[in-house]
C-alpha cells in the first residue's frame, strides 16, 4: 500500500501518553477484583436482611484484639508503600528500597497476625451462613494480602538489584495499585466482620 | 580469523516439524494465537455439534431410543456450556486477538505472555469440564445454568464443570484486560477513540464486560464449590442460605454475557455490511453509543430471568429490558441505512451478514415479548426459550462468526475460500438452522418444557420435533461444506491479495498474511476507514487528472 506512510516505531514509544500499561493492566485487575468481592458482599447483604439476630444461629461475634492488630498492621504497610511511591516520584533509589522492605516487613506481619487470630475464633466452617460467609471471605481477603506479599517482594528484589530505576518504577505504581485495593479490602472485611458483629450492628 | 557464512535466503533450511511446532506452543504473535483460538474454538464446536445431533436424534420421536435420561442430561447441560464458554466466546476472542492489533495498527497485544497464558488455559478448561464423563457419576448434568440446588447434589462432574469455568473465567478476564489496555494504548498516530474500528469498539465493549461481570460468576463457582466440598451453607436455606442466591450470581454475569457473545458479532456486521454496500457505516458515533449504552444497561436486566421465582421486581426488571432494545434497534437501522442506495455485493460474507441481521432481529424480537412478565410466566422454561437462546446465540452471533470468518479468511491465511462453497454453505446453514429452531417456538408454544429426554407421543409434539431434528442434520451438512471448503483452500497456493474486497480498516494496507511486525509502513489515519480514505482520495486524484 502506497502513500502518505507513516513509519512504525515500536509499541510502547507510538502509545497514547498518560499511565503505563502495566499500571493500566492492574487497574482494571484490581476492578474485576471489586467484582469478585462485591459479588461475596451482596450474598452477605442478602443473607443479613434475612436474619432477625445477627449473627444467626447463636454464632458468637470474632474477637477483636488480634484482628484489630492485623488490619492496623495491613494499613501501616498501606502508608509505608506511599513513602515508596513518593521516594520513587523523586528518583531516590535507597530511599525507595528502605521504604519497600519496611512495607514487606509490615505486610507480612498482616499475614501472620490475621492466620494466628483464626485460632481465637470460636466457630468453624461449618456452623452455618455466618461461618460460611466470614471464613470464605476473610481467608479469600487474605489469599490475596498473600498474593500482595508476593508481588511486594518480587517489587523489593527489583528495587535491591536496581532494576526498578531502570523500568521507570512502574512495579511500584502498579503494586501500589494492587495494594492499595487490598488495604481498603481488608479494612471493608475488617468492619463489617469483626466491628459490627462486636458493635451489635 | 573467523568466517561468518552468510546463507542466502534460498539456501536457509525448512525448520523440521519439531521446530514448527514448539513454535506454535511457545508463539506470543497475537495473529499465531488468534489462529490457536480458531482451531481450539472450532474443535469444541465439533465436539458439542455431535451432542446436539444426539439430543435432536433421541428428540426426533417419542421414547428412549438412543440416550437414557442420565446421559440426556449430561450432553445437553455440556452442549450449552461448550458453546457458549469454549466455543462462542473464545473464537470471538480469537478474531480479536488477530485483527484488534491489526485494526488498530499495533505491533501486538499490550501483554503477549499474558496473552499466550489466556489462550492456553481455554483447552485445558475444556478437557477438564469433558473429563466429567469419565467420573463417577458421569459429568455435571444440572443444565448450562447449572441451578442449585441439583448441581450441589451431583457428583464429582460437577466438580470438574466448576474447575473449568473458573479456569475459562480466569482466561477471559486476563484476555479482556489485555485487549482493554490494547485498545487504549497501543493504537496508531491518528487514531483517536472516534477513529476506531467498530469491531475494535466492540471487543472494548466486550472486555469491560467480561471485567465487571465474570469475577461475579467466579465468586459463586467459588461459594457452590465450598457448599459441596467444605460444608458451607451458601444455597442451604435450612442452614441460612438462600437457593435463589444462585441465581442472582449467575444472571447478574449471565445477562451481560448474552452481550459479551453478541457484541463482537455485531462489531464484525458492522465492518461487513458497509464493505459490501461500497458505503461508509452509517451513523458511527450512534453505533458505538449503543454498544455503550447495552453495555451499561446489560447490568440492570438479570432478574428478568427469574420472573417465576416471584421474589424479583417485575415492573423494573421488565423496563429495562424493553430499554435495551431500543439501541439495539438502532443498530438494525444503521445496518439498514448503510445499506440503501448502495452497490451490494452478494459474496460469503454479506450473505452470512444479511443472515445475522435476519435472524438475530427474529431473536431480539423473541426477547422483547419475552421481556414481558405475562408472557414470560406462561412460556418460561419451554422450548420457545431454547428457540430465542439459539435465534441470538446461532442465528445471530455463529452467522456473524460465518460472516467473519469468509471475510478474514484471505488475511489470515492469503488464499480466498471459495465463492460457490460459501454459498452452499450459507443457504444449507440458513434452511437448516430455521428448520431446526423454529418450530421450537411452536413446541414452547404447546407447552415442550425444555431439558426433557423424551415425551408422551399423544402430546402432538412429535412432528415439529422431528422437523427440528431433520434441521439439525442439515446444519451438520452445512458444517460439513464449510470443513470441505477450509481444507481444500488450505491445500491451494497462497495468492490472495492485500485487499481482496475493498476494505476499509487498517488490517487491508499490509500484505495476506501479514509479516510478523504487522506492517512495513502505516497508511495515515484521519477516520475511521483509513484504507478506504486512501483509496477514494487516489480515485479522486486519478480522475481529477484525465483530461
Amino acid at each position: 500500500m502506497s502513500g502518505t506512510a507513516i513509519p512504525i516505531r515500536s509499541g510502547e514509544e507510538r502509545a497514547v501518553a498518560g499511565t503505563s500499561s502495566s499500571v493500566l493492566g492492574m487497574v482494571l485487575f484490581v476492578a474485576s477484583e471489586s467484582m469478585f468481592f462485591a459479588a461475596f458482599f451482596g450474598a452477605y447483604v442478602n443473607t443479613y436482611v434475612n436474619q432477625k439476630v445477627w449473627p444467626p444461629n447463636n454464632t458468637p461475634a470474632p474477637p477483636l484484639s488480634l484482628a484489630t492488630a492485623a488490619v492496623a498492621s495491613l494499613v501501616l504497610s498501606g502508608l509505608l508503600l506511599q513513602g515508596a511511591f513518593r521516594a520513587a516520584r523523586r528518583g531516590l533509589p535507597g530511599t525507595v528500597s528502605r521504604w519497600l522492605v519496611l512495607t514487606l516487613a509490615a505486610a507480612v506481619a498482616s499475614v501472620v497476625l490475621t492466620l494466628v487470630s483464626y485460632a481465637e475464633v470460636g466457630f468453624g466452617l461449618h456452623a452455618g451462613i455466618f461461618a460460611s460467609l466470614f471464613y470464605l471471605m476473610t481467608g479469600l481477603g487474605l489469599a490475596h494480602v498473600a498474593g500482595g506479599v508476593v508481588l511486594l517482594a518480587l517489587v523489593v528484589v527489583q528495587s535491591l538489584t536496581g532494576r526498578l530505576a531502570l523500568v521507570r518504577y512502574q512495579p511500584v505504581q502498579a503494586a501500589a495499585v494492587y495494594w492499595n485495593f487490598v488495604v481498603v479490602l481488608g479494612l471493608v472485611i475488617y468492619v463489617v466482620f469483626y466491628v459490627l458483629t462486636n458493635t451489635g450492628g | 580469523m573467523a568466517i561468518t557464512e552468510v546463507q542466502r535466503p534460498g539456501l536457509v533450511p525448512e525448520p523440521s516439524p519439531a521446530t514448527r511446532l514448539v513454535a506454535w506452543l511457545t508463539t506470543t504473535d497475537h495473529k499465531r494465537i488468534g489462529i490457536l483460538y480458531f482451531w481450539n474454538s472450532f474443535a469444541v464446536f465439533a465436539v458439542a455439534g455431535v451432542m446436539a445431533l444426539l439430543m435432536r436424534t433421541e428428540l426426533a420421536q417419542p421414547g428412549t431410543q438412543l440416550l437414557s435420561v442420565r446421559a440426556y442430561n449430561q450432553v445437553f447441560t455440556l452442549h450449552g456450556t461448550l458453546m457458549i464458554f469454549l466455543f462462542i466466546f473464545p473464537v470471538l476472542a480469537g478474531f480479536g486477538n488477530y485483527f484488534v492489533p491489526l485494526q488498530i495498527g499495533a505491533l501486538d497485544m499490550a501483554f503477549p505472555r499474558v496473552n499466550a497464558l489466556s489462550f492456553w488455559l481455554l483447552p485445558v478448561s475444556a478437557l477438564t469440564i469433558l473429563s466429567g464423563f469419565l467420573a463417577k457419576g458421569g459429568a455435571a448434568a444440572s443444565g448450562w445454568t447449572n441451578y442449585v440446588p441439583i448441581s450441589v447434589q451431583q457428583g464429582a462432574g460437577e466438580d470438574l464443570w466448576i474447575a473449568g469455568l473458573l479456569l475459562a473465567g480466569v482466561a477471559s478476564i486476563l484476555g479482556a484486560i489485555n485487549f482493554i489496555v490494547t485498545i487504549l494504548r497501543l493504537r496508531a498516530p491518528g487514531m483517536t477513540m472516534m477513529r476506531l474500528p467498530i469491531f475494535s469498539w466492540a471487543t472494548l465493549a466486550t472486555s469491560l464486560l467480561v471485567v465487571l461481570a465474570t469475577p461475579v460468576i467466579t465468586a459463586g463457582l467459588v461459594m457452590l464449590f465450598a457448599d459441596r466440598r467444605l460444608g458451607t451453607t451458601f444455597f442451604n436455606p435450612a442452614r441460612g442460605g438462600d437457593v435463589l442466591l444462585w441465581q442472582h450470581v449467575f444472571w447478574f454475569f449471565g445477562h451481560p454475557e448474552v452481550y459479551m457473545l453478541i457484541l463482537a458479532a455485531w462489531g464484525m456486521v458492522s465492518e461487513i455490511i458497509p464493505v459490501f454496500s461500497g458505503k461508509p457505516l452509517f451513523g458511527y458515533t450512534g453505533v458505538v453509543l449503543s454498544f455503550l449504552l447495552i453495555t451499561a444497561l446489560s447490568f440492570s436486566v438479570w432478574a428478568h430471568h427469574m420472573f417465576v421465582t416471584g421474589q424479583v421486581e417485575l415492573p423494573f426488571f421488565s423496563v429495562t429490558t424493553e430499554l435495551i432494545s431500543i439501541p439495539t434497534g438502532v443498530l438494525f437501522f444503521n445496518w439498514l441505512a448503510t445499506m440503501r442506495k448502495g452497490k451490494l455485493r452478494f459474496d460469503p460474507p454479506m450473505l452470512f451478514a444479511l443472515g445475522f441481521v435476519a435472524m438475530f432481529l427474529i431473536g431480539g424480537l423473541d426477547g422483547v415479548w419475552m421481556a414481558s412478565p405475562a408472557m414470560d410466566f406462561a412460556i418460561h422454561d419451554t422450548y420457545w426459550v431454547v428457540a430465542h437462546i439459539h435465534y441470538v446465540l446461532f442465528g445471530g452471533t455463529v452467522f456473524g462468526i460465518m460472516a467473519g470468518m469468509y471475510y478474514w479468511f484471505p488475511k489470515i491465511c492469503g488464499r480466498m475460500l471459495s465463492r460457490r462453497l460459501g454459498q452452499w454453505h450459507f443457504w444449507l446453514q440458513f434452511i437448516g438452522f430455521n428448520l431446526t429452531f423454529f418450530p421450537m417456538h411452536l413446541l414452547g408454544l404447546r407447552g415442550m418444557p425444555r431439558r426433557i429426554a423424551d415425551y408422551a407421543p399423544d402430546r402432538g409434539w412429535t412432528f415439529l420435533n422431528s422437523l427440528a431434528t431433520v434441521g439439525a442434520f442439515v446444519i451438520g451438512m452445512a458444517m460439513l461444506v464449510f470443513l470441505v471448503n477450509v481444507i481444500v483452500t488450505l491445500r491451494r497456493p497462497r495468492e490472495a491479495p492485500a485487499d481482496p474486497w475493498g476494505g476499509f480498516t487498517l488490517e487491508w494496507a499490509t500484505s495476506s498474511p501479514p509479516p510478523a511486525h504487522n506492517f512495513e509502513r502505516l497508511p495515515p489515519v484521519r477516520s475511521s476507514r483509513p484504507v478506504y480514505d486512501m483509496r477514494t482520495a487516489a480515485q479522486a486524484a486519478a480522475e481529477g487528472a484525465e483530461p
